[in-house]
């Protein structure tokens, strides 16, 4: 491998062999003896001697220069000075030739100081040339038209070239054939004397590979600062912009984790009350839209701020600390969070708490509805083990109630009490099967006639229709047939029934339509549309909006306010809808309407052949 | 085959809860047998009592699945109503084994429990069809059902 400062050594024989030099030195001395025979030399004698010496010293080195002093004193003793071919001399001469000699002395150490500070540069040169070599960033020189002079192990790591296969070649073999015009616009610049640092770039190693490397090129001046050549650094940040590329996504992708979740982390100064936020919750943003840690505090629920203060001094005196709170939104509507804070000093010995927060709100209605269901299911089951025990005694007191009524010898005020016992019975019989209700039908879905199933339904409250000289209107407009569980659809229609029943009291009316229409919501969907209108006292507005959620009952003696909610959970399976429409309140005669959408094909799974519905 | 499931239903919409009773004799009538089996006895024979009354059936009730086999051993009853879930042979087992040696015998199960409705719809699976009437069913009704036959 070449070092940079090799191109700049001039002819020296300096560290040659002695041989070398020597021969040199007494070369140079004979030089001056035949040109010092020669005719216009004769009045300037021993001139070329001081130039041999002179040489010698400059070239050769000291000791050479030594050698050739004293050589040159022999040679002129012997060859110029008289007697001409004898090493006698005279006294005058010998003057002569010690004077000579002192001069030759003087330049020849002024040589000798010379190569000194030229070893010292030497040293100086192999030591940056080693610093170049073993440098972990890619060094190489390039000549002003791109060729590659030199080029260190970095380079060959980074390349892949060698510098056998690279020396020579012109640099744009490294550059991406769509960053080709770059190489020259550096080196433009470089003869313009320009300094290019940190030029963030891409070039191609050997193989193939790109990199993204960072270029310093400095040109390199010549002793006379004309610009020889460039020494260019080459540094590769491939690896550093990966990272900061993964980094980056990976921080993305935290924050899509964190939406998703509905989780962000937060960063409290304990002092300052100061809140840094990772990103907001979409319900603290609305609540708390600064972020900071008093306007949060003013939405906590009133019931939980006890709590939320228990746990702040649990984590200063703890360190951590979670919690499950609500806040309160303006609307009245709650939203549920769960936290967990760590206490930390940050480098100012500062308290800081760094936390999660997660909005649980969707996890917690979820439980609240499985807890409502639980209770459903567990009273269902209650209801339905007792209706079952009650079923076989009932049909035997019916079926003796009925055997005694046979007897003709009673007399008429006992045969009409043991008609009001017959009716009852049936009442009894009406409850039993209406809880047993309770258990859904797991049959599948068979064409259903509505008014079909409506019919069955009044059947079953003939008597307290009439015992209740109840208006009854029936208005069936349409035969058509939807897909449902008969059984779920008796129990909505019976459930419609009894609340009209209930609301209209003595002498009201009740009308039963049942037209073809479309799901007003999505007006493609055909279906069959029931509606039941009372004349009872209406719905309060406040009642209006909660008749549907499970437990919710206006007659807190008898209702277990379960109808209108099995019955709304009931037609949504089917794919239908419910709604109620109330005339206004409050009001003698204010029309109560139960509106039910049943799509003509639902959802749900038509029955096979054989769970066939026939009539007996 | 296909399970016969029977709901309770109305020609149009009664004056009165349940039709009126037949009043009329049935001398002349040919009175169909019937077997009425339930292990709550004083369902069977109340039941067993009312038919018979009616004048239109001639019912005999026992209160479990062998003796019901005893008796519909030599001869086979028009009409089966049974209950479903008992000790010993169950109505099904019942109605099944009655089915296979009287393809003609109308059967009906009587039930007031919902494990009624999943053993039937076992039955169904193996290819049986039989009615099943809910209870407790009013006499009224269930006279009406039996004299309606089926269609």
């Amino acid at each position: 491998m070449r070092v940079p400062l090799d191109s700049n050594l001039k002819a020296d024989l300096g560290s040659s062999h002695w041989f070398v030099r020597y021969g040199a030195a007494a070369l140079f001395v004979l030089a001056a003896l035949v040109l010092n025979s020669l005719g216009p030399a004769k009045s300037l004698p021993f001139i070329f001697f001081f130039a041999a010496v002179a040489l010698s010293a400059r070239i050769c080195g000291f000791g050479a220069a030594l050698f050739a002093t004293i050589l040159s004193a022999a040679v002129v003793d012997f060859f110029l000075l008289p007697p001409q071919y004898a090493f006698a001399y005279r006294g005058n001469d010998l003057l002569r030739l010690l004077f000579f000699a002192l001069v030759a002395l003087v330049i020849s150490s002024i040589a000798k100081q010379k190569s000194k500070a030229q070893k010292i540069a030497d040293e100086r040169t192999k030591q940056f040339a080693a610093v170049v070599e073993s440098s972990d960033d890619a060094i190489y020189n390039k000549s002003l038209d791109g060729i590659v002079l030199t080029w260190n192990r970095a380079a060959e790591q980074l390349f892949g070239y060698t510098p056998g296969e690279i020396i020579g070649k012109n640099v744009a073999l490294l550059a991406p054939p769509e960053k080709a015009t770059e190489v020259d616009e550096i080196l433009q610049r470089l003869r313009r004397g320009e300094r290019i640092g940190h030029f963030d770039t891409e070039r191609v190693t050997k193989d193939g590979r790109r990199l993204h490397i960072s270029l310093s090129i400095s040109p390199i001046f010549d002793e006379q600062g004309t610009i020889v050549e460039a020494a260019t650094v080459a540094r590769d940040f491939t690896e550093g912009k990966r990272a900061e590329a993964a980094l980056r996504s990976s921080e993305e992708r935290f924050r899509a984790a964190h939406a998703m979740a509905n989780v962000t982390a937060f960063d409290w100064d304990v002092e300052t009350g100061g809140v840094t936020w990772f990103a907001q919750l979409p319900a603290l943003r609305e609540l708390a839209p600064d972020g900071k840690f008093e306007s949060w505090r003013k939405v906590i629920h009133p019931e939980d701020k006890p709590k939320v203060d228990a746990a702040i001094e649990r984590l200063l005196r703890e360190g951590s600390a979670d919690i499950e709170l609500r806040l309160l939104r303006p609307d009245g509507q709650v939203v549920w969070l769960s936290e967990r804070g760590e206490l930390y000093h940050d480098e100012t010995g500062k308290s800081h708490c760094l936390g999660i927060v997660m909005d649980i709100t969707e996890r917690k209605r979820n439980e609240e509805i499985l807890r409502r269901s639980e209770k459903m299911a567990a009273i269902g089951r209650l209801g339905a083990t007792i209706a079952h025990e009650l079923n076989n005694p009932l049909e035997a007191v019916t079926n003796l109630v009925y055997l005694i009524r046979k007897n003709k010898s009673l007399d008429e005020k006992t045969q009409r009490k043991l008609d009001v016992v017959d009716q009852e019975l049936a009442r009894m019989a009406d409850m039993t099967r209406r809880t047993l209700g309770f258990y859904r039908d797991t049959a599948s879905a068979v064409p259903v006639l509505p008014a079909e199933v409506m019919d069955e339904v009044l059947a079953l409250y003939a008597h307290r229709l009439q015992s209740r000289l109840i208006d009854l209107k029936r208005d069936y407009q349409t035969h058509n047939e939807v897909s449902a569980f008969p059984g779920e659809i008796r129990k909505v229609f019976s459930n419609l029934i009894a609340n009209a029943i209930d609301a209209v009291g003595n002498r009201g009316r009740i009308t039963i339509r049942i037209r073809n229409s479309q799901d007003w919501r999505n007006p493609g969907v055909r279906g069959v549309r029931i509606t039941v209108a009372d004349s009872g006292s209406g719905i309060h507005p406040v009642d209006k909006s909660k008749i549907f959620e499970p437990l919710y009952t206006t007659k807190t003696e008898t209702g277990t306010g379960l109808g209108l909610w099995l019955s709304k959970d009931i037609i949504q399976s089917h794919g239908g809808s419910i709604s109620v429409h109330s005339g206004g309140w409050p009001g003698p005669n204010c029309r109560t309407v139960f509106s039910v959408f049943i799509p003509a094909k639902s959802a749900l799974p038509l029955a096979t052949v054989e769970e066939e519905r026939q009539t007996a | 085959m296909s399970i016969i499931l029977v709901l309770p239903q109305q020609q149009g919409f009664p004056k009165n809860e349940f039709p009126a009773r037949s009043t009329a004799p049935a001398e002349q009538r040919l009175r169909r047998t019937v077997l009425v089996v339930d292990d709550e006895s004083l369902i069977a024979d109340t039941l067993a009592e009312i038919l018979n009354d009616s004048g239109d059936f001639d019912a005999i009730a026992v209160h479990d699945g062998e003796r019901a086999l005893d008796q519909a051993q030599d001869r086979a009853p028009d009409i089966l109503i049974t209950d479903v879930v008992m000790p010993g042979i169950n109505g099904i087992e019942l109605a099944k084994s009655i089915r296979s040696r009287y393809p003609k015998t109308r059967i009906i199960l009587l039930s007031g429990q919902a494990q009624a409705r999943d053993l039937m719809r076992e039955a169904s699976h193996e290819g049986y069809a039989f009615e099943l009437w809910a209870k407790p069913i009013h006499p009224d009704l269930l006279l009406e059902r039996l004299k309606r036959n089926r269609t």
